[in-house]
């Protein structure tokens, strides 16, 4: 692992990177602006978004990051599930996520180990992650508080955009692996034009759930 | 002719645009389902609503018709048993015992009156009797002024399930209609018609009084009472057909489906 600062600065995806990181910054403020006005819901959200924001930050600047990815994997999903947890209302459900939360741990860890030796990217251990957050959050999606207008809830985007994400995801690492033998430099160009918009989405989509948070004063615990 | 990497390249490309469209398709429907579970939420309140105002309606239709009688019937016969009792002349035994006799018969005759108040007083209860003895009662109060001849028909039998929103919101809406048919028609028949059909009721009013031409009324006057029998049989999912010439009578007819 080493500092290599000039050559993200030289990368041709530069302005990308900074662009969804100051959406990552944006989601933070915000998150943390609407936990200070007593919106306990986002309390997952914060370390969320700062562990997300230090990942991103060393898998730019520094080689040999894969390892930063099998720590952020369990404690993303760890927290995800816990934010569904916080707004799910079904007895059965939330025991299901619980026990799952466990066993995801438990499944990450081994295959980090044994696997990827923690040297090489994770595919595994987040496409496991995709399946059960786009689960998770497609259930959410359909259970929006029917009083609330769906556009101006928090919910709707947070799970818009981690179905959008995990599900791109998804399609990017069980698909583009096989085609990189084939192809690399065009199955470079095909994951980056996929993917990159990807991250984007999702932290729109968080910053725009934490606006809707905002501006609704039912959420908050005055 | 393509390559059979750039085969391969379509395929993962169409797989791509598939999730992506799985992607819309989850959110357009879960977009749709809580517009769906919202606008049913909101017909359920506005139901509510109704069914509220359609009980404190009744309660003051009950509380008009029983000053009206505590005034025009119960209140004479007091005063007419008063005058009777007044009138007594204890040196002529005879008249005085005829008198007597017939100050008791007022008295009875008030308890009776009375009585009927009593009933009416209970209006919900009264429905739990059914819709038929609810309307029967009804028309027995317009009966009671002399000036209407009513004609009551129940046909067909009615199905075990039953439900006491809509039972509530057709009573309302034969009182409003017969208060209609009073206030403006100067009908001296009536006919009503009770019919219960597999998939609801069919009640029919009918009465030979002036009459109306329907594209004529104002949007004021329509507002005074049809809209309110037309919001009502709509929340029920019913319909109301106006049958009306000048001088020709006027026929209501309302199906409500049932349960």
């Amino acid at each position: 692992m080493g500092f290599n600062l000039s050559a993200f600065f030289n990368d041709p995806n530069c302005p990308y990177y900074l662009t969804y990181q100051s959406f990552i910054v944006a989601g933070l403020v915000l998150s943390v602006i609407a936990y200070k006005r007593g919106a306990m819901r986002v309390f997952f959200l914060i370390p969320l978004l700062a562990l997300a924001l230090l990942v991103e930050i060393a898998a730019d600047v520094t080689t040999g990051y894969a390892w930063a990815y099998h720590l952020y994997n369990p404690i993303e999903y760890t927290l995800l599930s816990l934010y569904y947890l916080e707004n799910c209302k079904v007895l059965r459900y939330r025991t299901l996520v619980k026990w799952f939360i466990g066993v995801f741990i438990v499944a990450a860890i081994v295959l980090s180990r044994f696997v990827y030796k923690f040297s090489s990217l994770p595919a595994l251990n987040i496409n496991i992650e995709g399946i059960l957050l786009f689960v998770m959050y497609t259930h959410l999606l359909f259970s929006i508080d029917a009083e609330a207008i769906i556009y101006r809830h928090p919910d709707f985007w947070i799970s818009t955009g981690i179905l959008t994400y995990f599900g791109g995801v998804f399609v990017c690492f069980n698909l583009y692996s096989t085609l990189l033998h084939l192809n690399p430099d065009h199955t470079e160009q095909l994951f980056g034009a996929v993917s990159f918009p990807l991250n984007i989405i999702l932290y729109t989509c968080i910053v725009i759930s934490q606006i809707c948070l905002l501006r609704n004063k039912k959420y908050f615990i005055l | 002719m393509l390559t059979p990497q750039q085969e391969i390249f379509h395929t993962v490309g169409l797989i791509s645009l598939f999730f992506i469209l799985l992607i819309i398709i989850i959110v357009i429907t879960a977009i749709r389902y809580h517009n769906r579970k919202r606008n049913h939420i909101m017909d359920l309140a506005n139901f509510q609503n109704v069914l509220l105002q359609t009980q404190m309606e009744i309660r003051e239709q009950t509380m008009q018709t029983i000053g009206a009688d505590l005034h025009d019937n119960i209140g004479q016969l007091l005063s007419l048993t008063s005058l009777t009792l007044n009138s007594i002349e204890l040196d002529n035994a005879e008249k005085a015992h005829q008198k007597i006799e017939a100050a008791i018969e007022l008295n009875l005759k008030s308890i009776k009156e009375m009585r009927l108040l009593g009933k009416l007083l209970h209006g919900e209860q009264l429905l739990k009797l059914g819709l038929e003895e609810a309307i029967r009662h009804e028309i027995s109060w317009v009966e009671k002024s002399g000036k209407y001849k009513v004609d009551y028909l129940v046909e067909g039998e009615r199905s075990a399930e039953q439900n006491a929103d809509k039972d509530l919101i057709l009573f309302r809406i034969t009182q409003e209609i017969l208060n209609n048919i009073i206030k403006h028609s100067q009908a001296k028949e009536i006919i009503i018609k009770l019919e219960y059909q597999q998939p609801g009721i069919r009640l029919q009013v009918i009465d030979d009084g002036t009459g109306f031409n329907i594209a004529d009324l104002t949007e004021e006057q329509k507002g005074m009472g049809l809209k309110n029998i037309q919001k009502r049989a709509e929340i029920v999912g019913g319909n109301i057909f106006i049958q009306s010439q000048p001088g020709e009578g006027t026929c209501v007819e309302i199906f409500i489906p049932y349960p």
